[in-house]
């Protein structure tokens, strides 16, 4: 049954609440309690859906990740990683950006969850861009959009969420699927960051003194093994992906307070406080982003759209193109993980009755939901952004175009190149 | 009053080390469960429910301290355009709306938290309602600080904090 | 008496409608959620399904109970909060959850209290079963209905051919006391982690085994990183369909009694989509080449976890008497 009035109400209170600068997470959880007021639905749904969008394992990486950059960044490592970065593609206009877009896949191949991407990567390499003269909403724009890489590349938490809401697709061979469509990305967005580069004129690094090259290589040897042992431990079985953050943080504690020794050890407790401005920010929006999925599922109003949508045609090609719109769109107001829960159900059955691979599909489907979170009004990854580069959303999002339809672009060559997505799968057998 | 002042930064300040203790707690158990899995072959049964605890707590406090040091991001593509005055009106329009979301946090999640006192977590067996009652917390310390807002406190403590060492 | 209680709400319904009827006549149309964690698909949605075609049938439309799979309305132990609390109105959910709110239902995660399918249904049927039921209503739920959901077995990517090859694996469970003890007993250690992350923990070897029935082992895909299966049973964790008693309380005693008829007349066909689901399931593990144990001696596993057993006897002495006499 349609609630047509619901649904109005929850579309005009948040349009109009967002609009008057209301904070977006009070829209969020503001245009949804209005809505469960008029459906007689007990209020307190709300703080309920909140609490447990946030009483998730999985999440933790997000606090982690983002208090392991913030050591990182305080305590020396971040100097001594652009240092070795300037020693690759120091001679590069724009080189520090390139070395972003790979930092950022690295961490990635890491992390699996752009926001902890965005946070460890952003806090080390935005305010290192600043200080060599790029501007702020470039280096916040490069860092979200590098960031988005790490849904796609394994491992991925958000490509297991898709794995579950699909009811049993192979996890191994969605993660095989990733790689290549990762690299893709990779690709592209360096292009698209050096042609700006070069467009805003940004400069070349110095080049660096040859007597001082071993000393960087050493330096940043011990600052690039937390990647090394994140990667490593994850692949040999010492931890999970989850507890990976917890590890990264005891290794940048480590390395910043008993090898470094830039910092005093009470400047903690300062890292701590400003760990917790930008987890605490973050947080709310998960928190009432969970909410407001809710009420989209409640009134079954993702199965609404998508219906619009399927009454258009039946040829695959353009329903994989509208499906691609119909994300992208749910993507400007949705957040990622409710997104992946809610639309795999109702758009998996269409796809595959067609013959679409259930892999191509996810992949095609976490690249779309992950070009969500740098886009306004609910992009977690580029609040997060915004947050540590400390520009406004609206200068980060002007500063994001490009990148965004270099993304789009990427998302239709994945679309409409099944082989792209599922070479590595069926070379590994698995189906 | 000045007393006053000192016991109500010193309530403020607890609540916020609180929520800092945490966070570092929440780190420091996910490090040893890793360690003590791998040496011992053996997990605290309340390592993850304990995490996810401080969690949720953690993160409710920090929603009321963002309110404080108004971190909480919203779009001005449309309201830049207004007068100042329009936007002062909006200003006060905007805290007393956080005021009714703390007032409905306190209402609303005290009564949830009554609910669930019956129902147990499964690890620990502590009673539901632990993860609740942050909610009435966080409420009370919202409305406090949107009404100091409203009558035109500067509640910011931390300026500066941010700036990362460059 | 449930079908002409339909049959007579449609005519009053229908009544009300043409403006003829007298205002105590007049039936309400409504509209309910029932919230699952499966997808579309799964034997336990399909069961939902039906129940909800059935109380269409028997109201002749007047009520509506859509089926929200996937989690859609958010994952088992929330929903149960909300219908606790009259928000979502249906949910299909493990008694192994329902165990938080309502203590009795913990008894199925004692290991090896039944012997096979046919001793658990026994006792699920029995009045005994139905009184279990029933006793959800102390925390503000209706019990309608057991569903099926097989028995659980474990898997490793260890070798796993008896019993004293569980010894020092780490092994994930769902974490409860009771599942922690029974790892104890069996020498194994209890690893708590979120279900997503079981896959790739399995993979690189966090863990070593975990445990679940046939369909989730096969859905999940971790049979084809855990290829030693032993079918030792050791839980049998029944589903339960139930209701908010806040929604269920607004009902006509009319409209109560289809609801219940309902999802007690689901039940066969529930039974029936596991035992097809299961069996494929079966076929495509054994098709991959897992290496598979059977359990043809109970007597060691029972033996072995009896410490268990005796520490929540207590707890539990009522509803493991009747199973122990559903056995006879
Ligand atoms: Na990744
Ligand atoms: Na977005």
């Amino acid at each position: 049954m349609i609630n047509a009035m619901a649904i109005a109400i929850l579309v005009v209170s948040f349009v109009v609440l967002i609009v008057l600068r209301f904070p977006i997470s009070i829209t969020l959880a503001g245009s949804t309690l209005l809505t469960l007021m008029y459906l007689d639905v007990p209020w307190v749904v709300v703080g309920q859906r909140m609490i447990q969008g946030i009483n998730s394992f999985p999440l933790l990486t997000i606090p982690f990740f983002i208090l392991a950059g913030q050591i990182m960044s305080a305590g020396g490592m971040a100097v001594r990683l652009v240092n070795l970065a300037q020693l690759f593609v120091g001679a590069v206009r724009g080189g520090l950006a390139l070395v972003n877009c790979v930092a950022c896949m690295f961490f990635g191949n890491i992390s699996g969850s752009a926001v902890a991407d965005v946070s460890s990567i952003g806090s080390v390499l935005i305010p290192a861009m600043k200080k060599k003269g790029y501007d702020a909403d470039y280096a916040v724009a490069v860092t979200t959009s590098a960031a988005i890489q790490g849904v796609v590349v394994p491992p991925s938490h958000n490509l297991v969420l898709y794995s579950i809401a699909a009811g049993g697709v192979s996890i191994s061979s969605l993660f095989l699927g990733g790689i290549v469509p990762g690299v893709c990305l990779l690709l592209t967005l360096m292009a698209i960051s050096y042609f700006i580069a070069v467009k805003r004129g940004y400069a070349k690094g110095e080049p660096v003194k040859r007597a001082d090259v071993p000393k960087i290589i050493r330096d940043g040897f011990l600052s690039l093994m937390a990647g090394v042992i994140i990667l490593g431990g994850i692949l040999s079985g010492w931890f999970t992906a989850t507890e990976s953050g917890a590890m990264a943080c005891a290794y940048a504690f480590i390395l910043t307070f008993f090898v470094y020794r830039d910092v005093p050890l009470k400047q903690f407790y300062v890292i701590l406080r400003r760990t917790f401005r930008t987890v605490s920010m973050v947080l709310f929006l998960i928190a009432a982003s969970d909410a407001f999925g809710w009420i989209l599922a409640y009134l079954k109003i993702p199965g609404l759209v998508t219906d619009l949508f399927l009454n258009i045609s039946n040829n695959p090609y353009i329903i994989l193109l509208l499906i691609n719109v119909l994300l992208l769109l749910l993507g400007f107001p949705m957040d990622m993980a409710p997104m992946i829960l809610i639309m795999t159900p109702i758009l998996l059955p269409v796809v595959t009755a067609m013959g679409v691979d259930p892999v191509h599909f996810g992949i095609i489907m976490i690249l779309n939901c992950g070009i969500g979170l740098i886009t306004p009004p609910v992009g977690t990854v580029l609040f997060v952004g915004c947050a540590i580069g400390r520009v406004s959303v609206d200068q980060a999002t002007k500063a994001s175009w490009p990148f965004f339809f270099a993304m789009c672009g990427v998302l239709l060559l994945l679309t409409y190149v099944p082989q792209i997505t599922l070479w590595l799968p069926h070379l590994a057998g698995g189906k | 009053m000045k007393t006053l002042r000192r016991i109500a930064l010193l309530i403020d300040s607890f609540f916020e080390n609180f929520a800092l203790i945490a966070l570092a707690s929440m780190t420091v158990i996910v490090t040893l469960q890793v360690i003590t899995r791998k040496l011992f072959n053996h997990v605290f049964f309340w390592s993850e429910e304990v995490t996810l605890l401080l969690m949720v707590w953690f993160s409710f406090m920090g929603i009321a301290i963002g309110f404080r040091e108004k971190l909480h991001m919203s779009m001005d593509s449309l309201t830049k355009f207004f007068s100042k005055r329009v936007n002062r009106v909006l200003d006060k329009i905007i805290d007393v709306c956080i005021f009714l979301f703390g007032l409905y946090l306190i209402v609303n999640g005290w009564q949830f938290t009554m609910l669930m006192n019956e129902s147990k977590l499964p690890a620990t067996q502590l009673p539901n309602s632990v993860q609740y009652a942050v909610m009435p917390i966080t409420g009370v310390m919202i409305c406090v600080y949107s009404f100091l807002q409203f009558i035109g406190v500067d509640t910011i403590r931390h300026h500066g904090v941010e700036e990362v060492s460059e | 008496g449930a079908k002409d209680a339909g049959t007579n709400a449609a005519g009053g319904s229908g009544q009300a409608a043409g403006g003829a009827a007298k205002p105590e006549e007049k039936k309400q149309a409504l509209t309910f959620r029932l919230a699952d964690t499966h997808p579309p698909d799964y034997p336990t949605v399909l069961g939902d399904k039906k129940f909800a075609e059935l109380v269409s049938q028997k109201t002749n439309g007047r009520i509506k109970i859509d089926v929200y799979p996937s989690s859609q309305l958010g994952e088992e132990k929330a929903v149960v909060e909300q219908v606790q609390l009259g928000a979502i109105e249906f949910t299909r959910v493990s008694t192994g959850v329902v165990a938080d709110f309502s203590k009795a239902m913990g008894v199925f995660s004692l290991p090896y209290i039944f012997d096979n399918e046919a001793h658990e249904w026994k006792f699920l049927n029995s009045a005994d079963g139905t009184k279990l039921l029933d006793s959800l209503s102390a925390s503000k739920f209706i019990g309608l209905a057991y569903y099926d959901s097989g028995a659980r077995n474990f898997y490793s990517r260890k070798p796993l051919k008896s019993i004293a090859d569980l010894k020092g694996q780490k092994i994930r469970v769902i974490q409860n006391k009771i599942n922690i003890d029974l790892m104890e007993a069996l020498g194994a250690s209890a690893t708590p982690m979120p279900y997503g992350d079981v896959f790739s923990s399995l993979q690189t070897g966090v863990i070593d085994a975990a445990e679940n029935n046939w369909p989730s082992y096969d859905t999940s895909n971790h049979y084809t990183v855990a290829k030693n299966l032993i079918l030792d049973g050791h839980q049998r964790v029944p589903e339960v369909l139930m209701m908010s008693k806040v929604a269920f309380d607004k009902l006509s005693d009319e409209d109560k009694k289809i609801i219940k008829q309902a999802a007690l007349d689901s039940v066969q066909y529930q039974r029936d989509e596991w035992k097809k689901f299961e069996k494929k399931s079966e076929e495509k593990i054994r098709a991959a080449g897992v290496t598979i144990t059977e359990v043809t001696d109970a007597k060691p596993w029972q033996d072995k976890v009896k410490s268990v057993i005796d520490k929540y006897r207590a707890d539990y002495k009522d509803v493991l008497d009747a199973i122990d006499k559903a056995r006879k």
